[in-house]
């Protein structure tokens, strides 16, 4: 994508309320037109101050927020023509859904019949015609939700900013409102900006996501590469499930390393977050490319092992494991090939592939 | 819908009437364990509420002193028409009466009684029922008219008419301004005793202003204690609003006379500084009672608003801003209606109760600063006229009775939760 694809540019901003820490660290990020893009941190991360920020209800200690190329640092929340979703929702409970959708249209001071034409249509596209008279708390959260997604997008804005919408609804609810979301986001072609602690939702909505941690960002990338290829050992274990396994760095060969365990033993990764031999290391491996038992694979990284403990999750099993000196190593099998075979107290031996295998930023 | 029917049919009606007395027995239960919960709150509020309303009610139109002390003149009085002075029959009558009175020591209670009706009326009637057991025999008339002239005169046997009990509107009219003549028609009262309408409107006058800036200081007040992100400062500012209620209301009454009179802090300060030159009367005129009842009243206003005001997330003012409203406009139509109904609530209990004060304007107000509630301290304590004191407290309760209903009508039904 070229740099005139983008919409939002955070150029070094940086934010503290106290005037001692920061809660947003020299941020940069590039937000593009169009991308439906993901922030995504544990509490306390900054990513809501980054949102709150970017829709102008904070002011940047430092640093410039641009939009298409122009500074948004003395532009008020309301000129600024972006729709927010917040996480309470906070539709007007004293208005009704159509007066709450129509809000934004009325203060643009649009005629009356082009509001109830365009509310109209906007509650036709949340699946909520007929419900223009209710009131708020008339409505189920799913319901409320879609209130407030019509109503931050009833203005066609040029941004739709969402924080931690979904937090409030049950897991049900909470998967087919993402697909939803998502399905929305195709069809508008709207630029999404979404915050999230999430790591599942952020996986599937996005084009693209940041990761978030203390004021910083740790990674971008698409779902698959954060997923994939983890920058560091906090997006690594953040993001899904994950095997730390803890060492020193023995040997480099171009982009590979070995890697001596704290057990002793060698492990053979991609290099990623080390940079000289002697550096310690924690190597990462997701638990579903270990591979119990490998039948004629050539895995560099093989290891003997028993089994400590089988969790049954129906579509698979997890297999707790005493490997290279640890007792919580986590192997992923398909529920069908392990069947009863395997059990506690088997020997088993472990094998995964080298660029499965990342060494990371010591834990 | 079907599948319930052939339930029934097949349970059988018997099993569901079972259900239901079961049902019935429970919400019974749950009902006697509501009223067991309520009852001492009833009680009481019977005892120290109702109980003294209907007393004050039935007060207010409650005469039964003549008919007691003077029972043959009432009966004589009853039937006579007060077109022309009454025959011998009840100046003997009367005769008979007071002298019975003066020996009962009653006298003085019906002078009082009558000198309701016309002043200087309980002198006569004292004067006469002293002298009443000399008069033995007719002519009665004659006799009284030497005694004072004025039993020759017809207003005061209109007066002991009026007066014949056992009820009256006299109070009740005479609250309002009016008054009924002898030939029972309604009409203006002298102007000597129109005093009512204008401590009535006085009353609501200054209890509107008391509210209007009430509202003026507490609104933002309670949008700050509510909205601001400074614990400490939303802390010190409930701290304070609350001050007035930890003290009591003639202390802080009284501690504005030494705050606000010509040589108290307030003046002596601006003179020193030379703000001016002159003490600003500050105090024992309507500024004085302005500032004393905003300050009492303040609290009845700001608390029920920050209560509402606190349930109000930052989230609609943000959202109402991003969907492009400006300030003002967002909190016009967004922030302002969902603090009506603290607003009304607050605004209600100020009204109601500023409109029955009475230590602070009279202390910190001047002798046109006076409102109903001085009138019926007056009546029940300097006069003891326990009849106008209830009449007139009956007005007080009238105009609070009508000030709900139209706020009502102001605000929308459910408006006001609170009262």
């Amino acid at each position: 994508m070229s740099s005139t694809d983008v919409i939002v540019r955070f150029n070094a901003v940086e934010k503290t309320y106290d005037g001692r820490v920061n809660v947003v660290e020299r941020l940069n990020l590039d937000i593009y037109q169009g991308e439906f893009l993901t922030i995504l941190g544990p509490s306390g991360s900054g990513k809501t101050t980054t949102l709150m920020m970017l829709a102008g209800f904070e002011e940047p200690t430092s640093g410039d927020i641009q939009m298409s190329g122009q500074s948004l640092r003395n532009v008020p929340p309301f000129r600024r023509n972006m729709g927010v979703v917040f996480q309470n929702y906070a539709l007007f409970p004293h208005k009704t859904v159509f007066q709450n959708v129509a809000f934004p249209l009325v203060q643009r001071k649009i005629s009356k019949p082009a509001i109830a034409e365009q509310v109209g249509e906007a509650l036709r596209m949340v699946e909520l015609q007929g419900y223009g008279d209710r009131r708020p708390n008339q409505l189920s959260g799913g319901q409320q939700q879609r209130v407030a997604l019509a109503r931050a997008l009833v203005f066609e804005p040029n941004l739709l900013l969402m924080d931690e919408p979904l937090g409030a609804l049950d897991k049900k609810l909470r998967e087919q409102m993402q697909i939803e979301i998502k399905h929305l986001h195709e069809a508008l072609g709207t630029t999404v900006v979404y915050v999230t602690h999430d790591q599942a939702e952020a996986l599937t909505m996005s084009d693209r996501v940041a990761v978030m941690d203390e004021g910083c960002i740790q990674q971008t990338g698409t779902p698959q590469e954060i997923y994939e290829r983890p920058g560091s050992s906090f997006v690594a274990n953040f993001i899904g499930e994950n095997n730390n396994l803890d060492g020193t760095v023995e040997r480099i060969d171009g982009d590979d390393c070995e890697v001596r365990l704290v057990s002793g033993d060698i492990v053979v990764a991609r290099r990623v977050g080390v940079s000289q031999v002697g550096d310690r290391t924690t190597v990462s491996v997701r638990p579903e490319q270990l591979e119990i038992n490998p039948n004629g694979e050539a895995h560099p990284n093989r290891f003997q092992g028993e089994v400590v403990e089988v969790i049954y999750f129906g579509d698979h099993n997890s297999l707790r494991l005493a490997v290279a000196g640890r007792d919580d190593i986590i192997a992923k099998v398909s529920a069908i090939d392990s069947g009863d075979k395997i059990s506690p107290g088997d020997s088993v031996e472990v094998g995964w592939a080298l660029h499965h295998c990342r060494a990371l930023d010591p834990l | 819908m079907i599948v319930r029917a052939d339930t029934v049919a097949a349970t059988g009606e018997h099993s569901g009437r079972s259900l239901e007395a079961k049902l019935r027995a429970a919400q019974r239960r749950r009902k006697l364990k509501a009223v067991a919960l309520v009852a001492p709150l009833f009680l009481f509020i019977i005892v120290v509420f109702v109980f003294p309303i209907l007393s004050i009610l039935y007060h207010s139109v409650d005469d039964p002193k003549l008919p007691l002390i003077l029972p043959r003149t009432a009966e004589v009085v009853a039937q006579w028409d007060g077109g022309a002075l009454p025959d011998e029959a009840a100046y003997e009558a009367l005769v008979n009466d007071l002298r019975d009175a003066y020996e009962a020591k009653t006298a003085a209670v019906i002078g009082m009684r009558l000198n309701y009706e016309i002043s200087g009326f309980r002198s006569m009637v004292m004067r006469t029922a002293r002298r009443a057991k000399r008069i033995e025999e007719p002519p009665y008339q004659a006799s009284l008219i030497g005694l004072d002239e004025r039993w020759g005169e017809i207003e005061y046997w209109r007066a002991i008419k009026a007066s014949s009990g056992p009820f009256t509107t006299r109070n009740l009219l005479a609250a309002v301004d009016l008054e009924r003549r002898w030939d029972g028609s309604v009409g203006r009262a002298p102007p000597e005793r129109t005093i009512y309408i204008t401590y009535l409107t006085r009353t609501f006058w200054i209890s509107l202003w008391v509210l209007v800036y009430c509202i003026a200081i507490g609104y933002p007040m309670a949008y700050l204690i509510a909205t601001t992100t400074s614990q400490r400062l939303s802390r010190i500012l409930l701290v304070l609003v609350l001050i007035p209620f930890w003290t009591s209301l003639l202390v802080r009454t009284a501690a504005w006379v030494v705050l606000l009179r010509s040589e108290g802090i307030i003046n002596d300060f601006l003179v020193n500084v030379g703000m001016i030159s002159e003490p600003l009367s500050l105090i024992f005129n309507r500024i004085g009672v302005y500032i004393a009842m905003v300050h009492i009243l303040l609290p009845f206003l700001v608390l029920p608003l920050y209560a509402v005001m606190r349930n109000i997330p930052d989230s609609h003012m943000r959202a109402a801003g991003s969907l492009g409203a400006r300030p003002v406009s967002a909190f016009l139509s967004v922030y302002l209606p969902q603090t009506l109904p603290g607003l009304a609530a607050g605004s209600l209990l100020v009204l109601i109760l500023a409109l029955g004060f009475y230590i602070t304007p009279a202390l910190v107000g001047g002798a046109s600063d006076q409102m109903l509630g001085y009138l019926i301290a007056e009546f029940a304590t300097r006069s003891g006229n326990w009849g106008m004191s209830s009449a007139v407290g009956v007005l007080l309760l009238l105009g609070v009775a009508v000030l709900y209903p139209v706020y009502r009508a102001l605000l929308g039904r459910g408006a006001i939760r609170l009262v």
